[in-house]
């Protein structure tokens, strides 16, 4: 039962974290490849405030507010970059988080990480089951946020600069600060991902923001179909409880060393696949621009 | 239908030898950064299994371990636990290598009420998980009070201090600098696996220091004690445990003539070393002895006594057993009577470089 709870928070911190991507990655074509980074932040944020005993609702709305901010000024500057270099750029960034938290001893406690995060609780609910209500309805609600934005004239004009900036500028919109409003946007939506996972998992240090972390994201958004609203749901769903399901395959107890290789391989060929016969995802893009 | 009949029996066999197994958890790092270690304790674990099985295992029954790999991250951990607690229903798991997903963990068990034993975690905020969690390792605590005391000994007022930028490193580094009454003129950390470190020693050499405390691990000291050299920047080299390893004598070659380290000790020599060091490579004959291997070895012999001494399988009754049968427990690895905070105490020995050897100082 708790572990089935657990499963679902994963998930649906994930579905939040990867949908907060999708936003950059799927609507505005930017390939952010250092979102880990923001979710880091929103970890920290949340982490330091909640552990010096500020509340827990406060602390998820700093992480917001914080990712936001550092989103504006990370953005500021690199969105003069287009296409590869943005990538790169964005790459590291999230190394330049990854470091400053190892190193910033005095703020961060550095890689002896923070442990005894406090976790969500209401009406005396078993810890995951608190967990799970709070991350879900914050989760809904995120998604809603971003059905809402997505479907205004600022998420047509999203889509319109990924298909062709030239176009964009002809009817007078300003590319750079649409980019910038949307990693805003996506950032602070990605430090509430990383605000509730640290109140979960409850311990965190710099090393739980890899790379590895980034590339499992980008899956969930590329597998599920991005530039959709149900795409990165579903990565993340089957992303996460394909992962899981692994420690179920009856295996003897020698064998278990691998299960983590064949779910690393697993992935890979997912992703190579994808882009080679289904770059869209599962969920395809509706109303594409039919190419001639 | 005899084969039907065949087969029901069969499984009815199986289900019957399935019953008669006593099943505990293991989180470790199979796989990831650290699955070195992961694949060390494994062995060391079912070695010591094995032999608890052979001498009538648990009230007549076999103890099992139901292994979960944490991937070497904080999640996954929480994952392996999750998975043992709540799917395998099992009262004792034993928690993984590296002290940041131990902490990770290690609130889950508190709150389940499940028995936590780590056969590594050094870091000394364990101490603070609560009343089911345990180790046999000695805190971080201990061997930075040993290093301070080290350096005290050898009449040292003036040291530099480096130590490796983990947590073992900080943690260690931190108790040693509150427990060292002398003035440090240098402080700083150093990234774990560089290939150069001239900057780092230009800092040290500057400040001219007699002894330089450097707590670091072995590629990382190798380097660190090569360049010195060839710096010509030749203090006392003051270490810890963690590098102690004929491995930084092959890399620093004869630069570490002198060095002086402290580690947590247990006797080398002796019968029962020597039967664990026989029984390990006749089980693996291709594999060396993991290191801190020893440790998870006395625990599942622990772990088998308090089993075996517990009115009943549940928590609080191992929780209690383990604390009874703790007491006075000698195993390869010394005395494992656990402390009020599930915590062991442990002899600090010194080692020094002499000809290319490591050796007792």
């Amino acid at each position: 039962m708790e572990y089935g709870l657990h499963i679902l928070i994963l998930c649906l911190i994930y579905i939040l974290f990867s949908s907060s991507l999708n936003l950059e990655l799927g609507y505005a074509g930017l390939y952010n490849f250092g979102h880990v980074g923001f979710f880091a932040i929103g970890a920290y944020s949340s982490a330091l405030v909640t552990v010096a005993g500020y509340p827990i609702w406060g602390g998820l709305l700093l992480s917001m507010v914080v990712a936001a901010v550092v989103g504006l000024l990370f953005a500021w500057p690199v969105l003069r970059l287009t296409g590869d270099y943005f990538g790169i750029a964005s790459l590291a960034f999230a190394e330049m988080i990854r470091l400053l938290l190892l190193n910033e001893r005095w703020l961060t406690r550095g890689p002896m990480g923070i442990p005894g995060i406090p976790r969500i609780e209401i009406l005396g609910l078993s810890a995951n089951m608190a967990a799970l209500i709070v991350i879900f309805l914050l989760t809904t609600l995120s998604l809603l946020c971003f059905k809402i934005i997505l479907s205004s004239p600022f998420g047509r004009t999203l889509k319109l600069i990924r298909e062709d900036e030239y176009v964009a500028r002809a009817f007078g919109k300003n590319v750079v600060s649409f980019k910038i409003r949307t990693i805003a946007v996506g950032s602070a939506f990605g430090g509430l991902a990383g605000g509730l996972w640290a109140h979960y998992i409850g311990y965190i240090s710099p090393n739980d923001f890899s790379l590895q972390l980034t590339v499992l994201v980008i899956l969930c958004v590329v597998l599920g179909g991005r530039g959709t609203l149900f795409g990165p749901i579903l990565g993340s769903l089957l992303v996460i409880t394909v992962g899981e399901g692994l420690r179920f395959l009856p295996l003897p107890a020698s064998m278990t060393a691998g299960v983590a290789h064949i779910q690393s391989m697993l992935f890979g060929l997912v992703l190579v696949l994808l882009m080679l016969r289904r770059p869209q995802g599962i969920v395809a893009e509706s109303h594409l621009l039919q190419e001639t | 239908m005899k084969r039907i009949t065949c087969a029901l029996f069969c499984f009815f066999l199986a289900t019957a030898a399935y019953a008669e197994t006593v099943k505990i958890g293991a989180v470790q790092p199979l796989s990831g950064k650290i699955s070195v270690y992961g694949e060390g304790f494994q062995r060391a674990i079912n070695l010591a299994v094995e032999e608890v099985n052979a001498a009538g295992g648990i009230k007549g029954k076999n103890l099992e371990v139901v292994y979960e790999d944490n991937l070497s991250t904080a999640q996954g951990t929480v994952s392996a636990l999750q998975k043992l607690i709540s799917i395998e229903k099992l009262p004792v798991i034993i928690g993984p290598a590296a002290s940041s997903n131990f902490l990770a963990a290690c609130p889950i068990a508190q709150r389940e009420k499940t028995i936590f034993i780590g056969s590594e975690s050094a870091a000394s905020d364990i101490s603070q998980c609560g009343s089911y969690v345990f180790r046999v390792f000695p805190s971080d605590m201990l061997q930075g009070i040993g290093v301070a005391e080290l350096a005290e000994e050898l009449g040292y007022k003036e040291v530099a201090l480096t130590y490796i930028n983990n947590d073992w490193g900080v943690g260690l580094a931190e108790v040693f600098k509150q427990k060292f009454n002398g003035k440090i003129i240098e402080e700083f950390a150093h990234d774990e696996g560089k290939a150069d470190y001239r900057s780092e020693l230009m800092r040290l050499k500057r400040k001219k220091p007699v002894a330089v405390v450097n707590l670091t691990y072995i590629k990382e000291g190798g380097t660190l004690l090569k360049q010195a050299y060839e710096m010509k920047f030749t203090p006392k080299w003051l270490m810890g445990s963690a590098a102690k390893s004929p491995k930084l004598v092959e890399l620093a070659g004869k630069t570490a003539e002198g060095i002086i380290g402290t580690y947590p000790t247990f006797s080398k020599e002796g019968d029962r070393y020597e039967h664990y060091k026989t029984a390990f490579a006749a089980k693996y004959p291709e594999k060396k002895l993991p290191i801190f291997g020893e440790y998870n070895y006395d625990m599942v012999h622990l772990l088998a006594k308090a089993l075996n001494n517990a009115e009943a399988f549940n928590a609080d009754a191992i929780r209690a057993a383990l604390m009874e049968s703790s007491k006075g427990f000698v195993g390869i690895t010394g005395d494992k009577t656990f402390d009020e905070n599930g915590d062991v105490g442990a002899t600090y020995g010194r080692w020094t470089v002499k000809d290319g050897k490591i050796v007792e100082y």
